[in-house]
C-alpha cells in the first residue's frame, strides 16, 4: 500500500520538528481538501501549493527548503500524476463454470470489498453486480472467468471485468434499452449492474466474445 | 460447494396454517430451483393460507434471486396461498431498488413476527367497491 | 681619592636604589596583572581608574588621568583621573592636538612646561611642570595615554620609571583587549540567546496557533458532521412511526445518506410507518423525486409504509410539469395529518382490516 501521507511526513521532518510536520500536513489538507492517499489527477497540484506555503513559512534556510520542495514534488508527481492508473495491483480471477462458481464469485468479490473498507451497502452492490455478470456467463456462454481487481491510483475502487468467449450479444443498444426484456432477464440484470455501478462497459462481438468491466470507487 | 448445493435443501416448516421457509445461506441457483420445486409440492400437499419466506440469512439479491422469489409468491397466490417475504437487510433492499428491481406481488414484513401478523388478517378488502371476503 | 671614593659611593647608592626600583616596578607590573587578572574587570572605566589609581600611587604623582580616544575617533575621553580638577581642559580640542602629537611616537615620553606651554597653553595651569605620558596600543593601534605629572617628592620622570609606565600600558591594554573581546562574546552570546529565545517563541506561537487552528478544524469538522446529522434527522415520532423530515437540498450523495440511514433505522426500531416529510425542500426535479421514490420502494421492501408529506405547490406543480408518477405512493398535506394516517392504518391493522397484502 502506498502511505503518501507518511512519505508526505518523512520529507517534512527532514527540515522541521515533528509536529510542526504534522501540523503543516494536517493544515496543507485541510486548505487544498485534497486527501493525499487519494490523490485524483489534478489534486496534487492543489496539494503542493499548500505544501510550499508551509515550507516557505517554516523553513528558515534557503537549499534546505528547496530541497524539501523537489522531494515533495517529485514525490506527488509520482502518486498524482504520471503514476498509470490503475496500477498492477492484487488481482483476483474466478474461473465460472459452474453455477456454483456464481455464489462463489460474489462472495470473494464482497470479501474484497470488507477489505478494502466499502461500506455494507456497498459490498452488497458489488456482490450483486458479480453475481450478475457470472450469471450471465452460465447462461449465455457457458465458460468463462470473472477477474476482481483492487483499484488503488487516483481513485480507490474495486473493478470487476467478466470475459467469456460464448455467442457475443448481438444488439448491445437492444439489450441495454428499456425495451428488452429477455425471457431469462439478462436484460434487467446488466441494466441493474450498470445502476449500481459507477462505470459500466460493454464489449461484444461474435468472435471474441463478450467482456463487461465495471468499476465501483470507494467514495 | 457444488456437491453440497446437489443435495442440500431448504428446510420448509410448516407452522399451523403456514409454511416459513428460513433462508439462511447464500443461494445458489440450484437451491432457489430446489426451493421454488419444494414450495409448490407442499403447497399441494398440506393444507395452508399463508407462506412466509423468511430472506434474512441471505447474502445478495440479484435479478435471478428477486426474480424467483416473486414467481414463488405469484405460484403460491395462484394456488391461494398469501406470501410475505420478512427479514430483508436493509442494504439489500436499497440494492434491489437502484438496480430497478422489486417484488411486487408479494408482501414484505419487518420480521417474521409481524409476517405471522399480516397473514393472520382478514383478506384483502377490494379497494373502492368495498367488496370483501 | 676622599671625594673618588665618595663618588663611587654615591654612585653605588644610586646604582642600588636604581635596583631595587626597578624590583619594585617589576612586582608591581605583577601586581597590576594579577589584579586584574583576578579582578577580571569587564568595564573600560572600571579598568581605567584602577589601572590610574595603581600607577600614580606607585609613581607618588599627585596628578594623573587616563585618557581614551573617543568612540569618533576624534577626540579623547577622560575615562580617569586624579588630582585633575578640571577634565574639560584634557578633554579640549588643543589638547587632543597635544595627545595626538605625544602619542604618535608611540613611546614614553616627559613633556616638560616649555614645551607644554607652547604646543598646548591651556594646560599649563593642569600641569605647570610638565607631565609624563604613555601611549595605549592595542594590536599596534593607539586607544589613548596616561599621564602623570606632579610627583610628591618634586623629582622628574626617570627613563627607568617611563619604561615602567610603557609595561604597565601594555597590561592595561591587554586587559583592555580582553574586556572588549569578551563584551564582543558576551554580547554575541546574549544575542544568539535573544534570538534562539526569540526564535523557540515564534516556534512555540506557530505551532500553538497551528493546534489551535486544527482544534477549530476539527471542531468545525465535528459541527459540520452535527449539522448534517440534525438536517435529516430520524424521529421516532410514535409507537411504530418513524418521521424523516427533509430539509434543503437533496443530491445524490445526500440521498444515499438519507436511504442508508433512513432504512438501518427501520430495521433497528422495527418500525411499521415512515413518515418522509419534504417541507423543508424548496427545488424538486427528477433526479430528487427519484431518489424520494427509492427511498418509499427500500422501505416498502423492508415491510415499512412510507407516506410522503409536505409537498409545496412549486413542488407539486414541478412535479407534474416533469411528469413524475407519485401515483403510487401516499401523500398527505402535512405531518400531522400523516402521523394521523399512520395511527388510521395501524386501528386497521389491529382491528383485523388489513386494505392490501
Amino acid at each position: 500500500m502506498n502511505d503518501t501521507r507518511q512519505q508526505i511526513l518523512e520529507i517534512l521532518s527532514g527540515s522541521m520538528s515533528d509536529i510542526l510536520a504534522r501540523s503543516v500536513l494536517s493544515l496543507s489538507i485541510s486548505w487544498s481538501k485534497v486527501d493525499p492517499n487519494n490523490l485524483r489527477h489534478g489534486d496534487d497540484k492543489r496539494l503542493l501549493v499548500e505544501l510550499e506555503k508551509g515550507i516557505r513559512l517554516y523553513v528558515r534556510d534557503d537549499a534546505l527548503q528547496r530541497t524539501c520542495m523537489e522531494q515533495m514534488q517529485s514525490l506527488l508527481t509520482i502518486n498524482g500524476h504520471t503514476r498509470p492508473s490503475p496500477v498492477a495491483e492484487p488481482q483476483i480471477r474466478v474461473p465460472v463454470l459452474t453455477e456454483s462458481d456464481i455464489v462463489d464469485a460474489r462472495g470473494i468479490g464482497r470479501l474484497v470489498c470488507n477489505k478494502l473498507g466499502f461500506s455494507g451497502a456497498m459490498q452488497i452492490k458489488v456482490a450483486t453486480a458479480i453475481s450478475e455478470l457470472a450469471r450471465n456467463i452460465v447462461q449465455y456462454a457457458g465458460k468463462g472467468e470473472i477477474i476482481i481487481t483492487t483499484l488503488d491510483g487516483n481513485r480507490r475502487g474495486i473493478e470487476v471485468v467478466a470475459r467469456d468467449e460464448g455467442p457475443g450479444i448481438a444488439d448491445i443498444d437492444l439489450v441495454m434499452s428499456d425495451r428488452y426484456n429477455s425471457r431469462t432477464g439478462m436484460g434487467i440484470g446488466l441494466k441493474g449492474t450498470r445502476n449500481l455501478m459507477d462505470e459500466f462497459d460493454l464489449k461484444s462481438n461474435p468472435d471474441n466474445g463478450t467482456e463487461i468491466r465495471v468499476r465501483k470507487y470507494m467514495d | 460447494m457444488a456437491e453440497r448445493s446437489d443435495t442440500f435443501r431448504i428446510p420448509i416448516i410448516k407452522l399451523h396454517d403456514k409454511l416459513i421457509v428460513s433462508i439462511q445461506m447464500a443461494l445458489s441457483d440450484r437451491l432457489v430451483m430446489q426451493l421454488k420445486d419444494d414450495i409448490t409440492t407442499r403447497i399441494e400437499r398440506v393444507n395452508i393460507t399463508g407462506l412466509i419466506i423468511d430472506v434474512s440469512g441471505i447474502d445478495v439479491m440479484d435479478s435471478y434471486i428477486s426474480r424467483a422469489l416473486r414467481d414463488m409468491g405469484l405460484i403460491a397466490r395462484l394456488m391461494g396461498v398469501r406470501t410475505v417475504i420478512s427479514g430483508l437487510d436493509p442494504m439489500i433492499a436499497m440494492t434491489l431498488v437502484e438496480m430497478g428491481l422489486d417484488l411486487k406481488g408479494v408482501s414484505s414484513a419487518l420480521n417474521l413476527e409481524t409476517a405471522i401478523e399480516l397473514l393472520d388478517r382478514k383478506p384483502a378488502k377490494t379497494r373502492g367497491k368495498g367488496g370483501t371476503v | 681619592m676622599t671625594t673618588d671614593t665618595q663618588q663611587l659611593q654615591t654612585e653605588l647608592g644610586d646604582l642600588k636604589t636604581r635596583l631595587k626600583r626597578q624590583g619594585e616596578s617589576l612586582e608591581f607590573l605583577q601586581i597590576i596583572s594579577k589584579t586584574f587578572v583576578s579582578l577580571s574587570l569587564n568595564d573600560k572605566a572600571a579598568i581605567c581608574d584602577t589601572f590610574n589609581s595603581m600607577v600614580s600611587s606607585f609613581m607618588d604623582a599627585r596628578k594623573s588621568a587616563t585618557l581614551l580616544i573617543s568612540a569618533d575617533g576624534d577626540g579623547y575621553d577622560v575615562v580617569s583621573r586624579q588630582g585633575v580638577s578640571d577634565p574639560e581642559k584634557l578633554s579640549g580640542s588643543e589638547a587632543s592636538e597635544l595627545w595626538r602629537w605625544v602619542i604618535s611616537e608611540r613611546i614614553a615620553r616627559f613633556v616638560d612646561g616649555e614645551d607644554m606651554g607652547r604646543r598646548c597653553p591651556s594646560l599649563t595651569e593642569v600641569f605647570p611642570a610638565g607631565f609624563a605620558c604613555v601611549p595605549i596600543d592595542i594590536r599596534e593601534q593607539p586607544v589613548g595615554l596616561i599621564v602623570l605629572a606632579d610627583k610628591v617628592n618634586g623629582t622628574e620622570f626617570s627613563g627607568e620609571e617611563l619604561e615602567f609606565m610603557s609595561a604597565a600600558a601594555g597590561i592595561v591594554a591587554v586587559t583592555l583587549t580582553n574586556a572588549e573581546s569578551h563584551a564582543t562574546q558576551e554580547s554575541l552570546i546574549r544575542s544568539v540567546e535573544q534570538q534562539a529565545k526569540e526564535a523557540q517563541r515564534v516556534a512555540a506561537e506557530r505551532e500553538q496557533a497551528l493546534e489551535e487552528l486544527d482544534q477549530k478544524l476539527e471542531i468545525i469538522e465535528r459541527q459540520r458532521f452535527a449539522i448534517q446529522e440534525l438536517s435529516t434527522p430520524v424521529l421516532q415520532l410514535w409507537d411504530n412511526v418513524l418521521a424523516l423530515p427533509v430539509i434543503g437540498v437533496v443530491d445524490t450523495r445526500r440521498s444515499a445518506e438519507i436511504m442508508e440511514r433512513l432504512l438501518a433505522e427501520i430495521t433497528e426500531k422495527q418500525v411499521r410507518f415512515v413518515i418522509l416529510d419534504i417541507t423543508g425542500v424548496e427545488v424538486v426535479d427528477t433526479r430528487t423525486a427519484d431518489h424520494f421514490i427509492k427511498v418509499i420502494k427500500a422501505a416498502e421492501l423492508l415491510g415499512s409504509t412510507c407516506i410522503l408529506t409536505g409537498i409545496r405547490p412549486a413542488v407539486a406543480q414541478t412535479l407534474i410539469e416533469i411528469g413524475v408518477d407519485l401515483s403510487s405512493i401516499s401523500t398527505l398535506r402535512n405531518m400531522q395529518e400523516g402521523l394521523k394516517e399512520c395511527l388510521r392504518r395501524m386501528r386497521d391493522l389491529k382491528s383485523g382490516d388489513v386494505e392490501e397484502i
